[in-house]
């Protein structure tokens, strides 16, 4: 590296000239005199949202990327067919309209999609957004060699699962010949009618897939661009999107800036600029933002208090969003004592929830003893009523279950990941079983990774995990974790009764219907504890003042507003 | 000379090799893999992976491969960063944290060495005591408190500088150095340890030299103070303060983990820490054996240096 050619003294004569600057600089007050009075937009150069990311993401390609802060970057960069409006309905973004049986979007049997394409719909470049740009991208999602990891949330359509799976598994290794994977691709059941018009062939009715549509999995690339440049297609003398924004740095490890996309469809952002801080730790955010150096924050649960209390300077920026996710105790249906259904309904009453989120997370959650979060079709606050903390009856019904006091329970050990609120978490949980039921329970602190691996596996016996949603709708929340031997079924339950409401479900068109068939899932997979649902989570999220039309919804990525920046702007009037 | 010096690239080569293995086979042997996350990958989907990144060859095909490829600068892909070249995340991570560790160096020396003559000048008097205090706080103070400290008093709540960031798109030097406000805070943080080394090694080697003999002959046969300290004083001084000014070097280039997590520079240290907890093979492999490589040809470069320094030293 040249580095090595510069002498010492040289980057002392370096250092020397910057300390005088350092002291210049400190001489003279930086921070810009506002505006008194102000205008209701600030000028364009002052358009500026300023937003923080845990990590550098590892990708920022549709089709590959899978975590928090790629999905908040690919929504600004890419617009799909589909999107989410503030109550979470799927609306159209890139379709013309949203395709019902009524319109002949859908046909009768509910196996073929017909989606009309936006004619005005343009990529950063000029060129127009085409059914063939969708048709390729579902290809690429599902190609193996991609080996993305959500392309299995679209195997409903025709000859996906068969070209996704055409490398084998570890087991059973598989390699096909450029041939057999060219016709493979070939049989995906997606198609251009014409430039604008894109067809997707199912083979089972499939109630979520305009919601499926609407993931970033799912979104449009360019595949001259792509081929041209492969692995670096997406950095930002390269990229070439048709979202909102476009990319016009990215500083790896460091930073990432978006500018407008000037051939984008909709109305012109008015935010000229927004930079995406690589910020690893949330200590470090909040303080970054306390130094106005950031616009946006999640607030840690240690200052949580500090930004809640009264009189708080922050009181006025803060919003408390609600996750649609869940914390659940998951229980391993086929171990030893969790195997037997009351000593699962005994845990799950025997912890006291209020205590939990209030005394142990700040206050970062709400309590819950049903499955399906607050926010989501299927909500129902009704389900798992029993399990409200009561001490005396969980007793009871461990004692029911032929372990009165604890007396004849095998070992019981929580698998948790190592950090520091867990820690406190497991402290907890232990005095409350202890207090509660009488039961000594250990802990098993993990690397994050083996806990997975733990835990995903069903190697566990008792952890207490969380559950987002990929997409707003209950087929998310059941079938694909309770359902007998459906690999999300991380407890191993199992029951006739709710699989065929599961398949019931899935080919019912109605949607008020399935959502009465989801429901008596919903119940009867609670009632026996498959699980014991524990709070859902909420975000303390700082705003500065001036940043107006900042909009937060349940389906949001990292940065939570990802959905809508493109309405953002920044106020004139000073904070 | 020559022969010592290939002498000690192949030893080199076999340490390298050693760490190497060594590494890979801890490395599998952990539990908990790249690809396990909060959901259950299924079979076909982990299978594309481990083709993608040649994890469906057995172990030692993977382990040969592996050595092929970086004897010829190759290092992989990382999965964290997916499909970007180990090399280049670990050039572009080198480059930033053997900047922030060149100034850091450069400050602790200057800083290190200059209250250690002073106070070995003074000796028990109020400079002495002076210089030792703040050498011992030095020493004694940790990074990670050092900074915070730092960072609360002067970025969060004076705001004479950034809380985060080393973004040199537009800094001092571009591609090179971030911003002034940037740069200020880690630099010191980085370089209070070494520069407290620094001082207490060159006041104890100076107080030792100032004893003996031949600074009295020097003395003696008329040469000025001046002459007497620089042309035998500090050049003695000096040799064992070369003895730790090696490992400093290295430890500081290869990069601070603690400060450029704390002030959110994206520096190699990060990129090492966060390789082991996500299972990123080739990253774990890439920086071990980088790192490895550059502390062993530090300490080569510092031996070989004695050879000019002190002429009582020569290799063969």
């Amino acid at each position: 590296m040249e580095i090595r050619n510069l002498a010492p003294v040289k980057w002392f004569v370096v250092f020397l000239a910057a300390f005088g600057l350092l002291l210049a600089a400190c001489a003279g007050d930086s921070t810009p005199a506002a505006e008194p009075g102000g205008s209701s937009m600030a000028p364009p150069d002052q358009q500026v949202l300023r937003l923080r990311i845990q990590g550098e993401p590892k990708t920022i390609d549709p089709q590959l990327s899978n975590q928090a802060e790629e999905v908040t970057l690919t929504r600004s960069l890419f617009d799909g067919l589909f999107t989410y409006d503030e109550k979470l309905d799927v609306v159209p973004d890139l379709a013309v309209e949203m395709p019902t049986i009524a319109n002949g979007g859908i046909s009768e049997d509910g196996l073929t999609y017909t989606v009309k394409i936006n004619p005005d719909a343009m990529w950063s470049d000029g060129k127009p957004v085409t059914a063939q740009d969708f048709v390729y991208s579902m290809k690429r999602a599902l190609d193996p060699e991609m080996a993305g990891t959500y392309a299995s949330f679209f195997y409903s359509l025709t000859g996906a699962a068969a070209y996704n799976s055409a490398m084998g598994t570890p087991d059973e290794p598989l390699t096909p010949s450029e041939a057999e994977l060219a016709s493979l691709r070939e049989g995906v059941g997606v198609n251009a009618k014409d430039d604008h018009t894109v067809v997707y062939k199912l083979t089972q009715p499939n109630p979520s897939f305009l919601n499926q549509l609407a993931l970033w999995t799912a979104f449009p690339v360019r595949q001259d661009i792509v081929e041209k440049f492969g692995d670096k297609w997406t950095e930002a003398e390269t990229l070439v999107g048709n979202g909102p924004f476009v990319l016009s740095q990215w500083t790896h490890g460091e930073k990432l800036v978006l500018q407008p996309n000037p051939y984008w469809f909709g109305e012109k952002p008015a935010l000229s600029r927004i930079e995406f801080n690589v910020i690893a730790d949330d200590v470090a955010a909040y303080q970054a933002y306390k130094a106005d150096e950031i616009d946006v924050v999640t607030v840690p649960p240690a200052a949580i208090e500090e930004v809640s209390q009264t009189g708080s300077p922050f009181s006025d920026q803060l919003t408390i969003a609600p996750e649609l996710a869940t914390f659940a105790l998951f229980m391993n249906n086929n171990v030893a004592p969790f195997d037997n259904v009351m000593v699962r309904q005994a845990f799950g009453t025997a912890i006291d929830r209020d205590g939990y989120v209030n005394g142990v997370l700040a206050g970062s959650g709400v309590p819950t003893t049903s499955w399906i979060p607050p926010g989501m079709p299927g909500y129902n606050a009704e389900i798992g009523s029993q399990y409200k903390f009561d001490a005396a009856k969980a007793k009871q019904l461990l004692a029911d279950a032929g372990y009165a006091d604890g007396k004849g329970l095998p070992k019981i050990t929580f698998t948790m990941v190592n950090n520091d609120t867990n820690r406190l978490v497991g402290q907890f949980v232990q005095d409350q079983l202890k207090q509660n039921l009488g039961v000594d329970v250990g802990f098993d602190y993990v690397e994050l990774k083996e806990y997975f691996r733990t835990f995903a596996t069903g190697q566990h016996q008792i952890v207490i995990q969380r559950w987002g949603a990929d997409w707003p709708y209950p087929d998310n929340w059941l079938p694909d974790l309770f359902t007998t031997g459906t690999p999300n079924n991380f407890d191993g339950y199992s029951n006739s009764s709710f699989d065929a409401l599961m398949l019931q479900a899935a080919a019912e068109t109605d949607n008020a219907k399935r959502l009465a068939l989801y429901d008596q899932a919903h119940k009867l997979m609670i009632d026996e504890a498959a699980i014991v649902p524990l709070y859902n989570p909420v975000t303390y999220v700082l705003v500065r003042p001036d940043v107006m039309n900042y909009v937060i919804t349940g389906v949001d990525g990292y940065v939570k507003g990802d959905l809508n920046f493109d309405k953002v702007y920044i106020s004139g009037s000073s904070n | 000379m020559a022969a010592y010096i290939v002498r000690r690239f192949l030893w080199l080569a076999l340490t390298l090799l050693f760490i190497s293995l060594a590494t890979f086979v801890l490395m599998h042997s952990v539990k908990g893999g790249p690809w396990d996350t909060d959901r259950a990958v299924p079979p076909q989907q982990v299978e594309n992976l481990n083709h993608k990144y040649g994890l469906d060859q057995p172990l030692w095909r993977q382990y040969t491969t592996f050595l092929t490829n970086a004897l010829q600068g190759d290092l992989g892909l990382s999965f964290q960063r997916q499909d970007k070249p180990v090399t280049s995340i670990i050039l572009d991570g080198f480059k930033v944290s053997a900047v922030l560790g060149l100034l850091a160096y450069t400050l602790a020396a200057v800083v290190g060495v200059t209250l250690g003559v002073y106070a070995a000048l003074h000796r028990n008097h109020l400079p002495d005591y002076g210089s030792t205090l703040v050498a011992t706080l030095g020493a004694a103070v940790p990074a990670f408190v050092l900074g915070i400290f730092l960072k609360s008093l002067f970025a969060v709540e004076l705001g004479w500088f950034a809380t985060f960031g080393w973004d040199t798109h537009g800094g001092l030097v571009p591609g090179w150095l971030p911003r002034l406000d940037q740069l200020v805070l880690p630099v010191i943080t980085l370089a209070a340890l070494p520069a407290a080394y620094f001082a207490r090694m060159t006041r104890a080697s100076l107080l030792d030299v100032l004893r003996q003999d031949y600074m009295r002959t020097a003395r003696a046969k008329g040469l000025g103070p001046r002459a007497v300290m620089l042309r035998h004083g500090l050049r003695n001084a000096a040799i064992p303060v070369l003895t730790l000014a090696g490992p400093i070097l290295a430890a500081l280039v290869t990069g601070s983990f603690i400060v450029e997590q704390l002030f959110e520079v994206p520096g190699i240290g990060r990129a090492f820490v966060s390789s082991v907890s996500d299972r990123d093979y080739g990253m774990i492999m890439g920086t071990t054996l980088f790192y490895a490589f550059v502390i062993v040809l530090a300490n080569l470069v510092i031996d070989i240096s004695y050879a000019y320094v002190d002429p009582r030293v020569r290799y063969r």
